[in-house]
């Protein structure tokens, strides 16, 4: 067996293989980026949907939640790609990758609004409505702010979750981290550098998203009188 | 933090170095397990004279193969399904399976690659491999056609041969990409894991299929545009129009005829067995 340092120059250096890396890398961020934008975006109009007094918002968003959250990623990134958007020629795969994986995270997002939002007790918005706000004000002003406070740590959970998802847009034939370690593995059959390679940067970007948001939680929770 | 985060970075290191140091270690211990029973034909490399024999095999092949085709239908065995052959090959060096069944060229490129797996070859059917169109495209298909023939006629088909695959069993050397026959996309799809036909060395990929693809869109007056998916997704990608055609060391089944249009056979294979030594 090759020198572990051999082994190293083979799988990254050589043939300029680290810009797979790279290119997977950057693929996969941009894909996390936009999905949890989008998703983020539907989560919030799907959770005041399903907060609504109306039964047919209401059940919208149910409906949503049921189907997006039953049926594995993987498929709904196939069923988009293959079925879906198939008939709009031209549409760039990120884009594809990007629709599918923010509805998906959209469901899970909008349960994690309904739950800061539920978290806040009846009596903050009694509060608000009996000071001359409107409903909507009261939302505003009173409800999401610190809803959104509650929700920080889970919310992080979520984009942690996307990222790894990610790993599955191979199946569309986008280079993303995952697909990259699997180009390098099959050009070199060497499995474990560029595998474990990949794993520690998903681990870095987790980490280090893990700690953005801890900064953010710390931040939000200096006016709690504790 | 800092601290913290220079900790975990050094417990990586140190578990990436231990795996390192495992490997060459457990390689070495194969042979002394293999006092145990169920592995004990593995280390003297399984004997494979003829079909019969893999019958008692646990088999690797690329899912969506005409390999898997054989193993499951004519040999009525469960294959094991890999995304490509060169992952059943790395399953193989790691006795997690005992032989792979697998397209004669690609077979050849992998064992080139790994000095402790061999070709055996027990001249199975000879399949022929065919550029696939969606059904219905007789634009592209005849213009295809004409430029599989053109090729044979003028000679650049056996360059392409001798290129790709020489006799001496070299590293192929890439020729130049051509230049493109115009503006308008087209799009080859494949599954760039079946040296010599279609690989990623480097960046992009590569191979025998690919330069003939950039042939059959320049006298399409196209640019080529490659998707590298998974080589059991080719043909639902073909049917929903993400891809133009499919190069990809694919034969021309009955099977897959139902579903495409295939153009004239361009190169004729035979499945054969990898072993380890």
């Amino acid at each position: 067996m090759a020198s572990l340092g051999e082994q190293l120059y083979t799988c990254l250096i050589a043939k300029e293989r680290w810009l797979l890396i790279l290119e997977g890398l950057g693929n996969t961020l941009l894909i996390a980026l936009g999905a949890i934008i989008l998703g983020t975006l539907i989560g919030g109009i799907l959770a005041l949907m399903r907060l609504s007094n109306n039964w047919l918002l209401r059940g919208i968003s149910y409906l949503y939640i049921t189907i997006i959250r039953g049926v594995p990623m993987v498929l709904q990134l196939m069923i988009f790609y293959f079925v879906i958007l198939a008939p709009i020629k031209g549409m760039p795969k990120m884009v594809i990758a990007i629709i599918s994986f923010g509805v998906n995270s959209g469901a899970y997002v909008c349960e994690i609004f309904r739950a800061g939002i539920q978290s806040i007790p009846v009596g903050q918005t009694e509060a608000g409505r009996s000071l001359g706000l409107n409903k909507w004000q009261t939302l505003g002003y009173i409800v999401l702010p610190q809803a959104f406070k509650a929700v920080i740590p889970t919310y992080a959970n979520e984009f942690i979750v996307l990222i790894k998802e990610t790993a599955v847009a191979g199946y569309i034939a986008m280079r993303d981290l995952t697909k990259a370690a699997d180009l390098i593995r099959n050009a070199t059959f060497n499995a474990w550098i560029p595998l474990l390679a990949s794993a520690v940067i998903y681990l870095c970007l987790t980490l280090g998203l893990a700690k953005l948001f801890g900064t953010l939680e710390r931040r939000m929770a200096r006016s709690d009188r504790r | 933090m800092k601290k913290i985060l220079a900790m975990m970075l050094a417990a990586m290191t140190a578990v990436s170095l231990a795996a390192c140091g495992g490997s060459p270690a457990s390689s070495s211990a194969a042979p002394e397990s293999s006092a145990a029973p169920e592995s004990s034909e593995a280390p003297a490399g399984v004997v494979v004279s003829s079909v019969d024999d893999l019958k008692s095999l646990a088999i690797g092949v690329q899912a969506g193969t005409t390999g898997e085709t054989y193993v499951s239908e004519d040999l009525g065995l469960t294959p094991e399904s890999f995304k490509s052959g060169m992952d059943a090959a790395l399953a193989l060096k790691n006795s997690q399976i005992d032989a792979v069944v697998l397209d004669e060229q690609p077979a050849k490129s992998i064992v080139a690659q790994n000095d402790d797996l061999t070709i055996i070859d027990l001249g199975l059917e000879p399949e022929e491999y065919a550029i696939a169109v969606k059904k219905g495209n007789t634009e592209l298909l005849d213009s295809i056609n004409a430029t599989i023939q053109k090729l044979r006629d003028d000679g650049t088909y056996e360059t392409l041969v001798n290129t790709f695959m020489p006799a001496d069993g070299s590293e192929p050397v890439v020729p130049e990409a051509l230049p493109a026959g115009g503006d308008k996309p087209l799009i080859l799809g494949t599954n760039a894991a079946f040296k010599p036909f279609e690989y990623v060395d480097g960046s992009e990929p590569i191979g025998f299929d690919i330069t003939m693809g950039q042939y059959i869109a320049q006298d399409f007056g196209a640019t080529l545009q490659v998707e590298d998916m998974a080589f059991d997704s080719l043909i639902s990608a073909l049917q929903s129009d993400k891809i133009d055609f499919i190069a990809a060391g694919m034969t021309a089944t009955d099977e897959r005829r139902q579903s495409v249009d295939f153009s004239e056979p361009y190169y004729s294979s035979k499945q054969v067995v990898i072993v380890k030594k």
